[in-house]
């Protein structure tokens, strides 16, 4: 670290993101600018005097002298973590790393691998391993009118509801090994500003040609499920747990294969309208509502 | 560990400090610090754990159990609860600690519908952050294809992305 810090830099920032210090440097005056369309949602200038949680250090590469060019190199604290003759690729890799370290070293926050849209108040989990189509579904939801979290992490705070987390949709559609951004506004969908009470959870995975079948799962095995998928399980064990059991309190969570997605996505908005109505009655009259009813409920049309 | 002689066992519960405990719906998560497993107990196994004071044996906890059984087959089955309990550090360790898979277990007992209320123990490993992330190289199927912050990956799907390693 001694040595980078040897390099000289001509500016620096620091920022707050999710409850993340982060500082940033460059080797040229005037080239923040250039990173601020790769910053994460939701951050905001802090102090430098502050602690950082992870300090990035951006050696500008470019053209120096005629025929001479350098690499933009970048690093990660004492890691480096891109050295490219390309701005770009710096530029989506420091992009990449930021919210991995968002969602690692949040304090504030339990970050899950999961697509999350919002439906008449109340969000929709979707919690899954890369590849397993959740970014498709997320964007079939936002068609049909529900309004977007993110397709990738579903922030969660100590009480369980979920925050949005504002980026491109990255879905795989042309060619498997190309992947491409869409923005919601584009689709005809609207980005959530308000975190929202976890209303379903579904671990689903694409199987082409599937017939849908969902089944429902305990409260105990919806935990399970997000923390499967949860970034910081093993260095803040309670919050996890806590925050993955406060999620679920009050969610369905049902568990499948799937086949394509826009088959999928009226009946589920319409499981989750019908346990939102159980809920609502359950809690004007003080009837519990029972595992059977759930079930029976959450099987409809299946 | 208990001899198999002398006094029936009587199963007592280690509440550990150093372990998380959080209820959910009548369930239990238990997060092992040591080995970064999560548990979760289903509401019969909450119920027999509970049980576990260190004074009722196997056969008083069975008798306790709300489950439409054989007074044999319920023994089993919290024989078998109490065993996994056991193996799993929540209970005290005994010699008449055992193990029966919950398929042999439904065979004994000759009932397949019972199954349902069955005790239940389900666990999995903790995940590392990098394995839960997307991996960046899209379709990679070695390390080489992946830029610095990743490790190599795990399992690549096609299609898809890999899996990150930790």
């Amino acid at each position: 670290m001694q040595e980078i810090d040897r390099l000289g830099w001509a500016e620096g920032t620091c920022f707050s993101s999710y409850g993340v210090n982060i500082g940033i440097r460059a080797s040229q005056s005037g080239a923040m600018e250039r990173l601020v369309p790769f910053l994460p949602p939701r951050w905001e200038a802090i102090e430098s005097g502050r602690k950082l949680d992870v300090l990035y250090s951006w050696v500008v590469g470019g053209e120096r002298r005629p025929n001479l060019r350098t690499f933009e190199v970048l690093y990660a604290n004492a890691l480096r973590i891109a050295r490219t003759m390309r701005p770009n690729e710096l530029f989506e890799e420091f992009q990449r790393d930021l919210r991995m370290k968002l969602a690692r070293l949040s304090r504030r926050f339990v970050f899950i691998h999961a697509g999350v849209v919002g439906w008449r108040g109340r969000a929709i989990l979707l919690p899954a391993r890369a590849g397993r189509g959740k970014s498709t579904l997320v964007e079939a939801l936002v068609r049909a009118g529900a309004e977007y979290f993110c397709d990738e992490f579903a922030v969660l705070d100590r009480s369980g509801r979920v925050h949005p987390f504002a980026k491109p949709i990255s879905v795989h559609r042309s060619a498997p090994s190309k992947s491409e951004l869409l923005s919601v506004e584009a689709i005809g969908g609207r980005t959530a500003e308000q975190p929202a009470r976890v209303g379903m959870i579904v671990v689903t995975r694409y199987q082409p040609g599937a017939r849908s079948r969902f089944r429902e799962a305990s409260p105990g095995q919806g935990v399970l499920d997000l923390i499967r998928n949860a970034f910081a399980a093993r260095s803040s064990p309670s919050q996890v747990l806590r925050a993955s059991r406060n999620a679920c309190a009050d969610a369905i969570l049902l568990r499948g294969p799937r086949g394509e997605a826009q088959q999928v996505v009226e009946p589920l908005l319409r499981i989750l309208d019908g346990w939102q109505d159980l809920q609502k009655k359950s809690r004007t009259t003080g009837d519990p509502y029972g595992v059977p009813e759930r079930f029976a409920m959450a099987s409809q049309g299946y | 560990m208990a001899s198999r002689k002398g006094s029936p066992w009587r199963p007592k519960a280690i509440k550990r400090e150093d372990w998380f405990f959080e209820e959910a719906g009548g369930e239990m998560l238990v997060y092992n610090l040591e080995r970064h497993r999560v548990h979760c107990l289903n509401d019969t196994a909450v119920l027999i754990w509970k049980l576990c004071t260190g004074r009722r044996t196997v056969n008083q906890i069975a008798a306790e159990l709300p489950i439409t059984l054989h007074p044999r087959s319920r023994e089993l089955v919290v024989r078998n609860t109490v065993g996994q309990l056991a193996r799993l550090g929540l209970i005290e360790a005994h010699d008449d600690a055992r193990n029966i898979s919950r398929r042999e277990l439904a065979k004994r007992i000759g009932m397949g519908a019972a199954t349902v209320a069955l005790p239940l123990i389900t666990t999995i490993v903790a995940p590392t952050p990098a394995y839960a992330a997307n991996c960046p190289a899209i379709h990679c199927t070695n390390p080489g294809q992946c830029p610095a912050s990743c490790n190599g990956c795990l399992n690549p799907p096609a299609p898809g992305p890999g899996t990150c390693r930790p």
